[in-house]
């Protein structure tokens, strides 16, 4: 088992399960003949953007405070 | 893309996976999703991730080597058990009936973007306005958070 230490990273990682997820409704709306599915995956897609812009913002604030993005660092709440 | 060590070299293999996904899109006849997703994923978000990533210069990953972990076996039991379920749900004929009438036929013959603007622009008038709305949140939200001095 291995473990990140890298912010980027796992943002990269929830991006790559966010396209599997919309595969599988592309696929599921191919085979029923319906349009709902690729809908949602137009709506994960902007919602996708919209995550990703907010959270490298935050990064970077992060990167700029800290001089590091270890999650594990973050800990001024005592978490 | 995920073992890694350089996160540049995962970017790297994160594009060729969008790009293959959008290969499965154009193999599902659906062309328009394909181009969406060459443009915003492969195109905007990942030049997003390479800036920050040129931004920090950060070196070379640390991978941890770890011991067994409990919540690892209960990730890849979840991940058996739906395996199963798709399998038995797709081998029984619990599928359900034909839910609309687009078939494949139809949408090449009224084009593939036609059809998305249809069913957006009528059924799914209300999520496309929210969305709208939750980009311009983000819009903002990201400036604020990238200003100079917060």
């Amino acid at each position: 088992m291995m473990t990140r230490r890298n912010t980027i990273v796992m943002l990269m990682c929830v991006e790559l399960m966010m396209n599997a997820v919309n595969l599988t409704l592309v696929a599921l709306s191919r085979s029923l003949n319906a349009m709902n599915g690729q809908m949602i995956v137009f709506f994960v897609l902007a919602i996708a953007a919209a995550e990703v812009s907010v959270g490298l913002a935050i990064i970077i604030n992060m990167f700029r405070q800290r001089k590091t993005i270890d999650p594990d660092e973050m800990t001024s709440l005592q978490g | 893309m995920v073992t890694h060590r350089n996160p540049v070299y995962g970017a790297m293999g994160l594009v060729m996976s969008f790009l293959s996904v959008a290969g499965f899109y154009l193999l599902l006849s659906a062309p328009f999703l394909a181009a969406v997703q060459v443009i915003i994923y492969a195109g905007s978000i990942m030049t997003l991730f390479i800036f920050v990533i040129m931004l920090m210069d950060l070196g070379k990953d640390k991978l941890e080597k770890k011991n067994f972990q409990w919540n690892s076996a209960v990730a890849a039991l979840l991940g058996f058990v739906m395996l199963l379920q798709l399998l038995v749900i797709t081998n029984i004929g619990l599928m359900p009936g034909k839910m609309d009438s687009w078939t494949p036929e139809k949408i090449k013959a009224v084009t593939h973007t036609r059809a998305i603007a249809q069913v957006l622009y009528t059924d799914y008038l209300y999520p496309f306005e929210i969305i709208s709305f939750i980009l311009v949140a983000a819009l903002v939200g990201a400036i604020i958070l990238g200003k100079k001095k917060v």
